[in-house]
C-alpha cells in the first residue's frame, strides 16, 4: 500500500515561511497532471492587543523529535481518510514578526473536496496535537505564552 | 537508580530557568516529578503532559539510565 512507504519528513523551517518558497512549492506541482485542486492554509502572526500591548512577534519552539513522529502519524491517518495526491506541511521555529507566515499547509487532490477537507482537518490537528509552543513577545519585549483556542 | 535527562518546554522553561537538566538517583517517573516539583515549586501550578523517550505516559513507570523525560505544557503551535 502506498501509504506505508512514506517516511517522517522534517516540517520545521528556521524563521518565517517566505512568499517565494510558497510560490515555488505551487510551481513544483505543475508537472503532476492528475491534480485538479490544491488547498492551502497560511498562518500569519497577528498583532493581538493584550492589556494595551501589541504583539510584535511570536517565538516558536518545539519538541522536534516528538513533533515529527506525531506529524508522521497524523499524515498517515489523513492519507487513509482522504484521497490525496500529496500533502506538505511547514512550520516556523524561532522569532516570527507580525505579518509573517509561520504555518504553511498544502494539500492536493484529483477533485477539490478531498484537498479542502484534509487541509482543514490537518490545521486543526497541528494546533492541537503537535508539541510546539508560541511565546508572544510584545513591543516592549515583555512576553506571554500563547494559548490555542 | 537511574540517571535521566529532563527536557522542559514552553512556560516550564521559564520556571526551571533552563531547557534541560540531568537528574541522578531516580527509580520511577513519579519520583522524578516529586523531585522536580520540590526543586521548582511553581511547576505545580501548571498543567503538563509527560513523555518518556517520546512516548506519552499517564501513570508512573520505571526509569532506566539515559531515559529522556519531556515535560510539556498545552501546545500552542500554528
Amino acid at each position: 500500500m502506498q501509504t506505508k512507504d512514506r517516511k517522517p519528513k522534517n516540517i520545521f523551517v528556521d524563521g518565517p515561511i517566505l512568499a517565494d518558497f510558497i510560490g515555488e512549492s505551487i510551481a513544483k506541482h505543475s508537472t503532476n497532471h492528475t491534480i485538479g485542486g490544491h488547498s492551502i492554509f497560511l498562518g500569519q502572526v497577528r498583532a493581538d492587543k493584550i492589556n494595551n500591548q501589541l504583539v510584535a512577534s511570536i517565538e516558536y519552539t518545539a519538541n522536534q523529535s516528538l513533533a515529527l513522529e506525531k506529524m508522521h502519524e497524523i499524515r498517515e491517518n489523513i492519507f487513509e481518510k482522504y484521497d490525496l495526491t500529496c500533502l506538505h506541511v511547514h512550520h516556523s521555529l524561532g522569532r516570527i514578526s507580525v505579518g509573517e507566515i509561520c504555518l504553511f499547509v498544502f494539500a492536493s487532490s484529483v477533485h477539490r473536496a478531498a484537498a479542502i477537507e484534509a487541509c482543514n482537518e490537518l490545521v486543526e490537528s497541528i494546533k492541537k496535537e503537535l508539541p510546539i509552543w508560541g511565546k508572544e513577545i510584545f513591543e516592549n519585549e515583555e512576553f506571554q505564552w500563547k494559548i490555542n483556542h | 537508580m537511574a540517571t535521566v535527562k529532563v527536557l522542559f518546554f514552553g512556560k516550564l522553561t521559564d520556571i526551571a530557568g533552563n531547557e534541560q537538566l540531568t537528574i541522578e538517583g531516580i527509580d520511577y517517573s513519579n519520583q522524578l516529578i516529586e523531585n522536580l516539583e520540590f526543586k521548582f515549586p511553581k511547576i505545580k501550578n501548571n498543567i503538563y503532559s509527560i513523555a518518556v523517550n517520546n512516548k506519552m505516559i499517564f501513570n508512573s513507570i520505571k526509569l532506566e539510565n539515559g531515559d529522556v523525560i519531556a515535560l510539556m505544557p498545552p501546545f500552542s503551535g500554528g
